[in-house]
This record gives C-alpha cells, structure tokens and sequence, in this order.
C-alpha cells in the first residue's frame, strides 16, 4: 500500500463529506426558494392592496373636484411614481367598468386584457387589502381591486391591477443564494477542520507514521519504532512490520552468535559481511523520538482556529458597526475616528507581542492561551454592550492584548514542540488555520451582522472565542525546554537603532513590508467595507469580498512559497506584489463600481500572495551581515514588529486620506504609494545587488 | 447555517415588506397633513387629521396606533386619544434624531415597531413626526411558519446527508480495512512463507529489501561452517 493509495483514502473520507454536504445545501436551497416565494406572496399581495387603495383614494380625491374617471390627467404618471418607490410592482393599470384599459404604468403582462375583461364582468371582490388573492399571469402575480366613486354612491367605475413581479422574489433569494455560496465555501474548509480535529488528528498521524514506516523500509531502514501504541487496523500492520524487522535482527544476533564461536580465519571472512549487511540495513538501532509531535501539533491547530475565527469574524462589519456609534471627538474628523478601534487594535498586537512572547514562555503556553482567550471573551461581550466609542476603543483593546498573547502563546507552543527540521511543517499549520480562520471569519461575521446586527454578532464571537477555551484546556502544557532560543526576539535598543540605520533592513522594511500592511489593512480593514456599505450593499458583501482576498491567499501563498524557495531572485515577487496590489488601488480611478472594488480586491489578494512569503525570506537573505552581527532572533523581531506598525498605520492613513478626498481618491493616493515603493524597492534591491557583487 | 442565515434573510423580508406597506398609508397622510399646512394652518390647528388617522388605521388590522407629534415631541394628535398631550417615548426621539438623510425612521417598542416619516411645511422645515406603531404579530406568524418549514427542510437534509455519508463511509472504511488486512497478511508471508499472505499484495519497493535482507542473511548462515566441518 503506497503512501498514494493512504493518502486517497483521506481524501476519499473528504470527498464523501462534502459531497453530502452540498447535495444537501442544494437540496435545501431549493426548497427553500419554493417556500420563501409561497410564504411571502400573501405579505406582497397585502401590500399592493394597500398601494391600490392609496392610489384610489388619490384618484377619488381627484373626482371629488368634478373632474370624471376617464379624463382624469397625470394617473399614469402617479403610477409610475408609486412603482419607483416600490420596486416589487412591475405594473400598475386602471380599466373602466368594461374591462378597458385607461391609465396605465409599467410592463403588462402578456394576456392581462383577458384578465381585465374578465375580472370587469366578476362581482366585486372585498374592499380589505388582506381578503384579497391574486393571479399569476406571465411572470406577474396580478392583483385586481374594484374602483369605487364616492362622488358617485360608491358606484364600481372600473378596476385597478397591480402587477407583483414574480422575478423580485427570485431576485430576493438570488441573495440568499449568494450567502448560501458561502456558506458552502465556509463549511467546505470548515469541514476540512472538524475533520482534522475530530478524526483527522489520529487518522492523519497514523497514516502518516504507516506511510514513513513504508517508505522506510523501502529505503533499507530496518530501524525498529520503540514502542507502536496504535491499536487500530493501521497499528496491527505496523506491530507486523515490526515484528519482521525483530525477525532479521534476531536472525542477525544469531548468526553473529555464531561466528563469535568461530576461528579467527572464518570471523575474519565472515564478520565483515555480517557488519556490512547490519550497517545497510540499520539493524539494532531505534527510531529515535519522531521530530515533531503530529498529533500534540494538530491539537493546537483546533482552538487557535476557532479563537482566530472570533476575531476575524468582526472584520467585515467592525467599520460599520464604529460608525454606529460614532461621537464627535474634538479635532479629529470621524474618518479618522472610524479608522482608531482597529488601529489600537493593530498596534497593541505589534508592540505586544514581544513581551506577550516572553511572558507565555514563562507561564506557559496553555496558561497564557487560556488568559488571552478568556480576556478576548470578555472583550468580544463588552463590546457587544458598548455604549459609545470611548467604551468600544476600550473593549477592542481588551480584544487586542488577548488576541496577541493567544497568537504568540500559540506560536510559541508550535516552536517547543518543532525542530529545525520540522519547524516549516509546524508553521504550515499555524499559517494554516489562520488563513482557514480568514475565509471564514469575514464572510460569517458579515452574514450575521446582517441578518441579527452588529451586536448579536459580537456575542457570536464572543461564544466561539468561549468554545476555543475549552479545547485550549485539552492542551498539555509543557515549559519550554531551556535550550531552545526564542524566535522573532525583540531586539535590544541599541540593536533596533542601528538596524533602524541599515539601509538594506530599511530598504526590506519601510519600502516593501510596511506598505504592504498599510495597503492589507487600509483596504480590507477599512476602506473596502466601509465602501461597499457607502454603495448601499451590505456588511455580507463586505464578507464576501474579504472571503475572496483570503481564498486567494490560501490558493497562491503555497505555490508562491515553493517557487520562492527554490528561485533567488525573491525581490521581483515582492515588487511585483507590491506594484498589483498598488495598481488595484488605481482602478478605482477608472471606475467606483463595486466590479471595481471586486478588482481591488483580487489584485490585493495576489499581491499579498505573491510579496509574502518571499518577502520573509528576503530578510534573512538581504540582510545577511546583520543576522550574523545580531543574531537572527532580533532582526526578525524588529522586522515583524515594523510590519505590524505598518498594520496599525494602513486605517488611520486611510482616514486621514478620507478626511482630505473622497473613497476613491483615498484608494488611488494608498495605491499609488505601493506601486512606487514596488518600483523602488525593485531598483533598490538591484543597486544592493550589484554593490555586493561589485564588492566579492 | 444555510438554514439560520434564510431564516433571518426571511425575517427581515417580511418585516421590510410590512414597514413598506405601512409607509404607504403613512404617505397618503403625511401628503394630506402637508396640505393642510400648505394652506397656512398651524400643524396643531388641523381639524381634518383625527379623522383622517383613525380612517386609516381603519386600513390596516395591524396598526395599533397613528400619532403625530411636534418637533418636541408632544403628541398633536392620535388615534389613542388618551395620549394627546403627552410626550413620546424617548427612543422615538432618539430614533428621529438619529435619521439624517433618509426618509423615513425606525424604532421598536417592546412588542410593536413604529415607524415615522417627518412633516414638512412648505418652506421645507419639518414640524414634527408621523408615527405609526404596529404589531410584530404577522412578522412573527409568518416568520415562525418559515421557521418551521426551515427547521423541516434541514432536519431531512441532515439526515439525508448523515444516511450518504454512513454508506458510503462504510464502503471505502471497509475496501480500506480489506487493504489493511491484505497488507499485514502479505508482511507476514515474507518472513512466514507458509502463513497463507500473498506478498504479491506488498508493494515490490518494500517486499523487496526484506526479501533481500533475509536472503542475505540465509547467505551468510549456508557460508557458514557446520559443527562436523569445524
């Protein structure tokens, strides 16, 4: 059994859950489509029959001053006033008492006149907008209210119909639809989580270890596992494998038993042999303790997803949600004012890392779990009661430092668990559930903020951020072993300063990861759904849009990062980024519709994806000098934190942007900057280049 | 979740569709009233409105009560006439505060939701508010009918999906139990030929080490002298 047909069947249990989980999400979208137009009908029907009798009320009005029904001037015009302020009415048409057709407004439905004759030769129906029921003809369900003159007794002088466009109710779930699109998107990944969680975490290691175990002895390692604890289907093919291997060695041990008892002549001739074939075959040696800890790994992933999750559920509709409760604060403008919950935010997670790090090293990485989650519960409710923008500024800075320390806690507890070897393995899996939580988080939160407001949706998260608690308490906890050097440590001042003076860190730094941030957060944090709301669509949209930018990432950052391992020139793959993400500002230029926001988004989302992951192996690789003078621990500490500033800096220059232009103007001058710091930072790199190559 | 998000997609619909349809009765006075002062009467001095507002809540079963109120927010006029004079609810004042640039506000009141659309004189200042204060009763009948239904839709959706995946589940875990089973048997065969395992059934880049390293090994035992020879 090769490692493929291990891998298909994990893949095959995949498949079959979301194969059954569409169906059944296409099942019930399309009943519910039926149900949804059947229930709401009556609601509609209520509705035009008291749009008829205000518009007969006018026209009694009208006859009161003497004029008569037939030559009464502008109805039509009146209708078509009345349909524009409810879409839902595709026609509106008044008949005489012979069923023909006077006034009318809109587009009439194929063999209406039948209708209208007819209906002129029925008795009258009730005069109460609930009793009435309409007729579906040509795509409109067709409401028919007799005409009365009060002038004339109350005498029936002709009809009105009003047409409810069959189609806007489609057009309501079209809606609908798109939410459930996400929903499947979500629950597809969301799936991919709960099955690692639940069954993947035990299933995958298993296989995993059946997979290196094969693959092992294919190549000639007939080293022996210490102890095989599974007790499964998978553990007893193992224990069989083992018990071969023991079967070799043993036949080893006695042929070398045997030779001891041997002559000299024969042990020389012989034993060379045997010492060969032990050495080719590693015979008599252990594995030693697998590199990374698969299952403890994959344990982590669990909770930090769902606490991630909480967080970034907020994205979409946290602008819309500060809008709402905006007060004036003296000098500053409320762009400005809107842009400040989510720059604390950004900049207690940047300065608090570091020491966050230090602090979770010491207490623990489940304690410190624990405490950040349990501070960003209380956070998510508070702000779900906030009363005014000083409370909100408070509560979200209540969300950041729990947010920082389950981050690094979370970080950290990956980096005692990995060795050199395994460390981008166990980074995959934290890069992992936050990507997964980034797909997710936006486009539920939005959906729930729209449908329940903004803030049920904080108490959603509040709840999720809870649910992460109780699985972080499933977690070991084991200190840190002494030996192990931090990652990402803060550099010390005079270390920051000077490398705040080194002109290939700041060419990395300051020209392509803080623009790159400023832009991430500018745009998706801030200016996108604050837009899109603006245009009159929803925090959903929002949602939606951010989805999107995350799906990309998940899709591209991988292949971007292989390609960037293996090629040297990373720098094009950061210029490039930065210029796409800058350019997808400027399209706004062109056009402020929301297919251009759609195009900011997606040249946002391949930028991103393209300038990441090299831009991290830049450091090492530009600043080579400086990690053998410093240490890498630092230069990567005072690297991440900049590129955090950079996070915090992205809403505030947007609302400073938007105080002085509009939207548009403040995605152009953002996109504009990033594509010049790409240019520069691409002949910046070149320039260093030829300097060194010039110097060796 | 599909299910939640078109509950609450529905729930807003008809709660939209309601204030929509009582937006327009609320039009139709707001449109007389503005008439009226028009004509230069005082917006606390138009005899035509109580009954004017008690005709069309005569429209609707599900209006409770039409009120309209000056911009301090005393009541001019109702159709509970026992509140004439008093003052509004502040949320409602808050509610018409907080409107700026649209044309009508919303608030809810408990049980009720009102909503209002703002009187204007010719002049374009606005004078005070219509209120109109209706039951959530049909919102909450026809949301709970959906509800219901949704509920329905997704319990056999559920077990739909549960059933697919129970068979289908079952069939690949036992083809893959079957290989398990076929694979140990095989491992088996290479050290015990006489164990009944097909080592066809072990991949040729594993049976083949082991297959060598034990014939290595028998090699080295037949190169051996035996006790006799010694």
């Amino acid at each position: 059994m090769s490692l493929l047909d291990l891998k298909r069947f994990y893949w095959q249990v995949t498949a079959i859950i979301m194969t059954a989980m569409i169906l059944a999400l296409a099942g019930i979208s399309y009943f519910t489509q039926d149900a949804f137009e059947r229930m709401l009908l009556p609601e509609l029907e209520r509705k035009a029959g008291t749009v008829g009798l205000s518009a007969a009320s006018l026209m009694n009005k009208a006859m009161g001053f003497g004029i008569s029904y037939t030559t009464l001037y502008g109805v039509a015009e009146s209708f078509s006033e009345i349909r524009r302020q409810n879409p839902e009415l595709a026609f509106i048409g008044a008949t005489d008492r012979g069923g023909k057709l006077l006034f009318e407004s809109g587009n009439r439905a194929p063999n209406i006149e039948a209708h209208m004759l007819a209906t002129a030769r029925a008795p009258a129906q009730q005069q109460n907008p609930g009793d009435w029921t309409t007729v579906l003809i040509g795509g409109q369900y067709v409401l028919s209210i007799p005409l009365r003159s009060i002038s004339e007794n109350n005498e029936r002088i002709g009809d009105l119909h009003i047409g409810i466009s069959q189609s806007h109710v489609q057009n309501m779930m079209h809606e609908v639809m798109l939410d459930i699109a996400v929903v499947l998107c979500v629950a597809i990944f969301f799936t991919l989580e709960v099955l690692r969680f639940a069954a993947g975490n035990r299933l995958e290691s298993s296989l995993a270890m059946l997979t290196e175990m094969l693959a092992r002895l294919a190549g000639r390692d007939f080293r022996r596992i210490p102890v095989i604890s599974l007790n499964d289907e998978i553990g007893h093919v193992m224990q069989r494998c083992d018990a071969l291997l023991a079967t070799i060695e043993q036949r080893h041990d006695q042929l070398r038993a045997m030779l001891n008892g041997l002559d000299a002549e024969t042990r020389g001739t012989l034993e060379p042999k045997l010492n060969g074939l032990r050495a080719r075959y590693q015979l008599g040696q252990a594995i030693t303790v697998p590199a990374i800890e698969r299952g403890v790994l994959s344990d982590i992933r669990a909770p930090f997803f769902v606490f991630i999750l909480a967080e970034e559920m907020t994205r979409s509709f946290l602008p819309a949600y500060i809008m709402d409760l905006l007060v004036p604060i003296q000098g500053l403008s409320p762009q400005v004012v809107i842009g400040l919950p989510i720059a604390l935010f950004m900049l207690i997670v940047a300065i608090g890392q570091p020491y966050l790090g230090a602090w979770s090293e010491r207490a623990g990485r489940r304690n410190a779990m624990l405490a950040g989650a349990t501070l960003s519960v209380g956070g998510f409710l508070a702000t779900a009661f906030a009363g005014s923008l000083y409370d909100l500024l408070l509560w979200r800075s209540i969300c950041a430092l729990g947010y920082a320390t389950v981050f690094v806690a979370a970080q950290g507890y990956i980096l005692d668990r990995v060795d050199e070897s395994s460390r981008t393995e166990g980074f995959a899996l934290f890069v992992g559930a936050i990507m997964v939580a980034t797909i997710c988080g936006p486009s539920i939160g939005g959906l729930l903020a729209d449908n329940m407001g903004f803030r049920a949706a904080f108490l959603v998260s509040a709840v999720i951020a809870a649910l992460s608690l109780l699985v972080i308490l499933r977690l070991p906890d084991r200190r840190r072993d002494a030996h192990e050097e931090a990652e990402d440590r803060m550099p010390s001042f005079s270390d920051f300063l000077r490398l705040m003076t080194n002109s290939r860190f700041m060419l990395l730094t300051a020209v392509a990861a803080i623009p790159a941030k400023v832009i991430l957060t500018g745009f998706g944090f801030y200016l996108v759904p604050l837009y899109i709301v603006s245009i009159g669509s929803t925090p959903a949209m929002a949602g939606r849009m951010l989805m999107i930018y995350a799906v990309l990432m998940v899709l591209i950052v991988p292949v971007v990062a292989r390609y960037a391992n293996r090629q040297t020139r990373r720098e094009y793959l950061v210029a490039a980024g930065l210029c796409l993400s800058g350019i997808g500002g400027l399209l706004t230029v062109i056009s402020g519709s929301f297919a251009a926001i759609f195009g900011v988004v997606i040249l946002l989302g391949l930028g991103q994806a393209l300038s990441i992951a090299p831009q991290g192996a830049l450091v090492g690789e530009l600043c080579k000098d400086e990690v053998a003078r410093f240490g890498s621990g630092p230069v990567y500490g005072a690297y991440r934190m900049l590129e955090r500033l950079g996070n915090a800096l992205g809403p505030i220059l947007a609302g400073l942007l938007l105080v002085r232009y509009d939207y548009i103007g403040a995605f152009a001058i953002i996109g504009a900057g990033v594509l010049v710091c790409g240019l520069i930072f691409a002949a910046g790199v070149l320039s260093t280049r030829r300097n060194q190559a010039v110097t060796v | 979740m599909a299910g939640f998000l078109n509950y609450f997609k529905f729930r807003n619909t008809v709660a939209d569709t309601v204030q929509s349809r009582l937006l327009v009765i609320g039009g139709s006075i707001e449109s007389s009233v503005e008439s009226a002062l028009a004509l230069g009467l005082s917006f606390a001095e138009i005899s035509t409105v109580p009954a004017l507002i008690q005709r069309e809540k005569a429209v609707d079963p599900l209006i409770e009560s039409i009120a309209l109120f000056d911009t301090s927010g005393r009541i001019l006029y109702s159709t509970s006439t026992n509140q004439i004079g008093a003052h509004v609810a502040e949320h409602w004042t808050k509610a018409v505060a907080a409107t700026t640039g649209k044309p009508h506000w919303r608030t809810d009141d408990g049980k009720n939701s009102v909503v209002g659309i703002g009187i204007e004189n010719s002049f374009g200042v606005t004078v005070g508010q219509l209120a109109i204060r209706y039951s959530h009763a049909t919102i909450e009948a026809s949301s709970a009918a959906m509800g219901h239904r949704l509920l329905q839709l997704a319990g056999i959706g559920i077990l739909g999906s549960l059933l697919f995946v129970a068979a289908l589940l079952g069939t690949v875990l036992r083809r893959f139990l079957g290989r398990l089973n076929t694979l140990e048997n095989a491992i088996k065969n290479v050290s015990e030929p006489a164990s009944g395992g097909d080592p066809s059934h072990l991949p040729p880049e594993v049976s083949k080490p082991l297959e060598e390293a034990l014939n290595e090994l028998e090699d080295l035992a037949r190169q051996l002298p035996t006790k006799g020879s010694r």
